[in-house]
């Protein structure tokens, strides 16, 4: 078996609401190996922007962590600022969704490129500068010659994500952890996107972590599945087991719900929705939607071991 | 089949005049001859990347923004032709349902009170009148009657947009307006509103023009498909038809864009390279000729004319797929 490149073990993550601590990624383990795409997929709520977050301790100090996180022998979670800023933005490096907004509106192209490579690699802006023209045409952006002068206002969604995964991959990161990096883009210019992406893991050899609401991108690019739902990792399994074989009834009744474009079929929404953050159920989260919940259900099933785990107490028989 | 909506040769062109400004005055075409006809209780999809003007052709329908060339007849009335008291009224027979519950509705007011505007507007019916029925289109859109009372705030976002929902039917409108309007819900949700816009639409027998950028939603939603490329409708047709069999290379590059949440339809991804350019600057002849992978010398000159085939499908397009 591989060695993984990163270990999250045990992770929860909790923030006082009216006095009271409530847990909003709620121990979740897993791993994520060397050249792989690892989507972790989830509705709104469900923990799967924060987990990304603590991948690099990008959290408001309100936030009590718990659990561990182990990056090259070494546990994220417990390292200081200081030892931080060395693997933020150049080990391990972060896209975001909307690149209008994550983009400084007052730098050029060129200079929030330079920017990282002159402060994790030592270049000098002129070294820099170069490199970031590189970088461009990494990301197929045509002109860059002409486009490192521009300013992100000036250049469609498409280019400005463009851009941003330049910047991410500037001090070519080991891990790069792309938080819904294609929702805000139309389908033609998310699959350029997405493709883009792909080339790049292989070509550079790295791992990318995507966050994503949407099934459909998750069967195009992953290589393995996190589901969450409501701060669980109710499943996770290598993707052609999850979509042949899905075993937690939240990822079946999930796959039920996305309408598809080859095909039209009976849509089975799941009733009821994700409870906020202080209403948790004791035991499964998922139970009061479920359709097989039953007594067991009261107290929180574990994760099963192996490569394909549920978390489910109605699964356990058959793992 | 009669037309409940016949939009005929619909066109608008938004301007700049100069003022304070240097640069010289512009114009931009966000709608070109558009004309397409809506039957009772059937529903229209219309698709396209954004800025493709489906929003403006939404707005244009309604006659919150006036079209510059074309008419829309509703029910045999020509609403481009009305005085504005005819139009108000002939207004809530379309109502329209928006994309994000959040900013729809008004934050400083109870449901209540929104579900009664359009009632007072229209009808003038007072708010202890309207009690009985704003608890009556509540009760249909599965909202507890409780809600009279609350603010949109004490909602999540799937429960908004049944208020929104609630809101354009009070009226018991005969189109429904839809702009994205499950864009904005998780999926899981999203088939929720899906289903009760279908079982209301079989209920009331009332039409939807549904507008969306989700083709996955189309399949499952609509009878009948627009799709729009800069300003110009490409391509129409029953849905089935036109998503398994397109004609036009940009239907084709959009339907297999659109990622299909089964690993047995793995694709490769990127297809369609280029992004939609400025409708400030169309491109000469065919709008989709820099993209198009069929294109041919005649796309450059001539725009081609939408032309129907057999089946109700049209498409506007040199070189069609086979």
């Amino acid at each position: 078996m591989t060695t993984p490149l990163m270990t999250v073990e045990d992770l929860s993550i909790s923030f006082k609401i009216e006095d009271r601590w409530c847990r909003a990624v709620n121990g979740i383990s897993f791993d994520i190996l060397p050249n792989e795409t690892l989507c972790i997929v989830g509705e709104s709520g469900c923990g799967k922007s924060i987990t990304a977050m603590s991948l690099m301790k990008l959290l408001p100090d309100t936030a009590q962590l718990g659990g561990k996180i182990t990056f090259d022998g070494q546990d994220i979670l417990s390292m200081k600022e200081k030892e931080l800023e060395g693997i933020r933005g150049s080990r391990i490096a972060m896209i975001f969704q909307e690149p209008m907004t994550s983009l400084n509106p007052v730098l050029t192209v060129g200079e929030q490129i330079a920017e990282p490579l002159v402060l994790h690699k030592g270049m000098t802006w002129s070294d820099a500068r170069r490199e970031a023209r590189n970088l461009l045409d990494l990301v197929r952006i045509p002109d860059a010659e002409q486009r490192l002068g521009q300013y992100p206002h000036e250049l469609s969604g498409g280019m400005r994500q463009r851009v941003m995964i330049a910047i991410g991959l500037a001090c070519r990161p080991e891990i790069l952890i792309a938080d819904e990096p294609t929702t805000a883009l139309d389908v033609t210019i998310q699959a350029q996107v997405l493709a883009l992406l792909d080339d790049i893991r292989k070509e550079q050899g790295l791992s990318i972590v995507m966050i994503t609401h949407d099934l459909g991108v998750v069967a195009n690019v992953a290589d393995r599945v996190a589901v969450m739902y409501a701060g669980d990792l109710v499943e996770t399994a290598p993707v052609a087991d999850l979509f042949t074989a899905p075993s937690h009834p939240y990822t079946q009744a999930l796959l039920k719900t996305v309408p598809r474009a080859d095909e039209a079929f009976e849509l089975l929404p799941i009733e009821g929705q994700v409870p906020p953050i202080q209403l948790m159920p004791e035991g499964c989260r998922f139970a009061p939607r479920c359709l097989e919940a039953h007594d067991a259900c009261e107290v929180a099933p574990e994760l099963s071991p192996g490569p394909h785990a549920v978390r489910c107490w109605a699964r356990e028989e058959r793992v | 089949m009669t037309g409940l909506l016949i939009v005929d040769g619909m066109g608008k062109t938004f301007g700049s005049k100069r003022f304070l400004s240097m640069k010289p005055a512009y114009s931009v075409t966000a709608l070109r001859n558009v004309s397409f006809t809506i039957a009772k209780g059937e529903t229209v999809g219309v698709v396209g990347e954004s800025g493709c003007g489906k929003s403006t052709l939404a707005r244009c329908v309604l006659d919150l923004i006036t079209p510059t060339t074309g008419s829309v007849l509703f029910d045999g009335t020509d609403l481009t032709a009305l005085d504005p008291a005819s139009k108000r009224k002939m207004r809530g027979r379309i109502q329209m349902i928006f994309q994000d519950p959040y900013s729809s509705l008004n934050g400083k007011r109870t449901i209540g009170k929104t579900l009664a505007e359009p009632l007072y507007v229209h009808q003038g019916v007072k708010f202890k009148d309207a009690l009985p029925r704003i608890h009556a289109v509540l009760d249909e859109v599965g909202m507890p009657r409780s809600a009279v009372d609350k603010y949109p705030h004490e909602f999540s976002g799937g429960q908004r947009q049944r208020i929104a929902i609630a809101r354009a039917l009070i009226l018991e409108p005969d189109l429904i307006v839809a702009d994205e309007s499950v864009s904005a819900l998780d999926v899981s949700v999203q088939a929720q509103v899906l289903l009760l816009l279908r079982r209301i639409q079989q209920e009331r027998g009332l039409s939807y023009l549904f507008i969306t950028h989700d083709l996955g939603v189309v399949r499952n939603f609509c009878d009948r498909v627009l799709v729009m490329y800069l300003g110009s409708i490409v391509e129409s047709g029953p849905v089935g038809e036109l998503l398994s069999n397109p004609k036009h290379p940009y239907t084709k590059s959009l339907r297999d864009a659109a990622p299909i949440p089964d690993v047995g339809k793995r694709q490769s991804l990127a297809l369609l390279e280029g992004e939609i350019p400025s409708p400030a600057n169309p491109p000469s002849g065919c709008a989709f000729h820099p993209r198009c992978p069929r294109a041919s010398e005649i796309c450059l000159r001539e725009a081609p004319a939408l032309q129907a085939t057999y089946d109700q499908r049209s498409f506007a397009c040199h070189n069609p797929e086979d």
